[in-house]
């Protein structure tokens, strides 16, 4: 590459410098305006939510719609419902997601069918297995419980987890593993002990990237909950469906507070995000 | 190992069976009574629901259009900053912002852009093209669908960038290298020499992108909820609606069953593309 570089003259190379710069800024804008948007709006007296022409800058900067977001919506609620349930659900597919994984990487257990069948799980629509889940919930108790829902949380998750963790776990050389055998150690102990401390960057950015992906999840408590076990996507698509009018300003306040930093933590573990959402495919 | 196998299989074998089993009955919720009655379920969606047809239309339209413009934005990005990519990573940070953030959460923020009194939309346009740009994005059904294409390309075309710029800096540099010494023009060594080095990965974005495309429901029910008409309703949002809104659980487990059978075709070749690619 430093070959074509240095064949170009300085001036072209200031010329392409430039309409880099400006499809950089271009793109960087796209990507960020509407958010601006939403985060402005939050701040929005009512009058301001829906005036046209759009305004952009709040004329008066009010934190009321987090406010009646927070408690006349329950949005406090929801909040809580996403941590619980998505919180246990993380733990949950991290630990039994892992110790598969372990098993796929180091044992081949089962042959590449079972693991190609679990993989094929994530790319099916829930709609197909809404119905009779629904019915079979119903029956047992599960609907509308956290228990139910953490459970189908943890299951839509570990997918996702034994794929990147196995990945993870295939990097460690065996070299450790083995002398570590030969000295009497149980595979549990090996696993415990070597696997999980020497993968721990990526055993922390899968951790994350499943509580993330937990988070935007939307079409499991559309369905498997009511009202009182909202979590923070249902809550924001509930303001559609409520008789009250469009809320805008306190649908924004809930972007806000519920989405927003779930994006922070993503971008501190950026390095795994192209890993972590081509399911390990893809190392970036 | 086993658990995981054991739950996986528990929600997933059984609710199948299950469906197919509702699938061959007249089951709606209204009616207690649920006769037999074979496969009337799937012949009536296939030949005489013109509503079925129309969400595989639709959704085939929506998620090829999204999918070729996330395909080529992200493409001419990533080629854009290949060799800067060192001095402009904090771009990339930015970029990665809109991929992250909840599906429900871009569909509210498209609901409000794309609105034509107060959307912002609109307003941007305005200042670009001569004239009052006032284009009812949601209510115009040649548009809908364009808003639904363009809130998804928003939220996963960075993906595309990034996967692909990945790819570009994975390529040998000697095999290039010897292609510009040897005087090859700057097509030629796109399609001889990048392309081929970068197939794997070009192959796993494109699967996994397609696939996530045809099962699209968050945005759909943020922003359109299948309107105007039914020119949005894609198959997902269309067989929730036999379910959950006309109740009608036969029908609704006959077409997820038929969308199974359609996707599981196309999962198995991708997943076995993907396995092999990655390796």
């Amino acid at each position: 590459m430093s070959r074509v570089r240095t064949r170009r003259s300085p001036l072209r190379r200031a010329g392409t410098n430039a309409a880099l710069t400006a499809a950089l800024l271009l793109a960087l804008l796209l990507a960020l305006l509407p958010v601006v948007w939403v985060v402005l709006t939050s701040f929005k007296p009512e009058v301001e939510w829906i005036s046209d022409p759009p305004v952009w800058i709040p004329s008066d900067w009010t934190t009321d719609s987090y406010s009646q977001m927070w408690t006349a919506d329950d949005g406090a609620g929801a909040l809580w419902n996403s941590l619980i349930i998505v919180g246990i659900a993380t733990v949950a597919a991290m630990t039994i997601g892992s110790l598969a994984a372990y098993s796929f990487s180091r044992f081949r257990t089962g042959g590449r069918h079972i693991l190609t069948w679990i993989l094929s799980i994530k790319f099916l629509p829930p709609v197909v297995f809404a119905v009779p889940l629904l019915i079979m919930f119903t029956d047992v108790g599960l609907y509308d419980t956290y228990r139910g829902l953490i459970l189908l949380y943890t299951a839509f998750q570990l997918p996702f987890v034994v794929w990147l963790m196995k990945g993870f776990f295939d990097e460690i050389p065996l070299e450790i593993e083995e002398s570590a055998r030969v000295d009497g150690c149980s595979w549990f102990a090996i696993f415990t002990r070597f696997a999980l401390p020497l993968s721990a960057p990526g055993l922390a950015a899968t951790t994350l990237l499943t509580f993330i992906f937990g988070w935007s999840e939307y079409f499991v408590p559309l369905v498997f909950a009511s009202h009182e076990h909202f979590t923070v996507p249902v809550q924001l698509s509930a303001y559609f469906s409520e008789a009250v009018g469009l809320e805008w300003g306190p649908q924004a306040a809930l972007s806000v507070v519920g989405v927003l930093p779930v994006v922070l933590l993503a971008l501190v573990i950026q390095k795994y995000l192209i890993r972590g959402m081509t399911f390990g495919a893809v190392k970036g | 190992m086993a658990p995981a196998v054991l739950l996986l299989l528990g929600l997933t074998a059984y609710p199948f069976g299950y469906a197919v089993y509702i699938s061959l009955h007249t089951w709606k919720v209204t009616r207690p009574a649920r006769p037999f009655i074979g496969f009337d379920n799937f012949r009536d969606l296939l030949f005489d629901d013109e509503r079925f047809i129309n969400s595989v239309e639709q959704t085939l339209i929506i998620a090829s259009s999204a999918l070729v413009l996330e395909f080529l934005f992200g493409l001419v990005m990533a080629l854009l900053f290949w060799t800067a990519y060192q001095r402009v990573r904090w771009v990339a940070t930015g970029i990665l912002v809109p991929m992250m953030i909840a599906p429900v959460v871009v569909g509210f923020t498209a609901r409000m852009a794309f609105n034509n009194s107060f959307g912002f939309l609109n307003q941007i346009l305005s200042l670009l093209w001569p004239g009052d740009v006032n284009l009812q994005w949601l209510s115009d059904p040649s548009l809908a669908p364009l808003v639904i294409i363009l809130a998804d390309a928003w939220q996963w075309g960075p993906f595309m960038f990034l996967i692909l710029l990945a790819g570009l800096l994975a390529t040998e540099g000697d095999q290039l290298e010897a292609a510009v010494v040897d005087g090859a023009k700057a097509f030629r060594l796109f399609w001889h020499v990048v392309l081929p080095a970068m197939k794997p990965i070009l192959l796993i974005a494109l699967v996994l992108r397609g696939l996530d495309l045809l099962r699209t429901f968050d945005i759909v029910a943020l922003v359109t909820r299948g309107g105007p008409g039914i020119t949005t309703e894609t198959i997902t949002y269309y067989i929730y609606n036999l379910s959950f809104k006309f109740f009608d659980l036969g029908k609704g487990a006959a077409a997820a069953l038929l969308m199974l059978g359609g996707l599981s075709i196309v999962v198995f070749f991708a997943v076995r593309s993907v396995v092999r690619a990655a390796r």
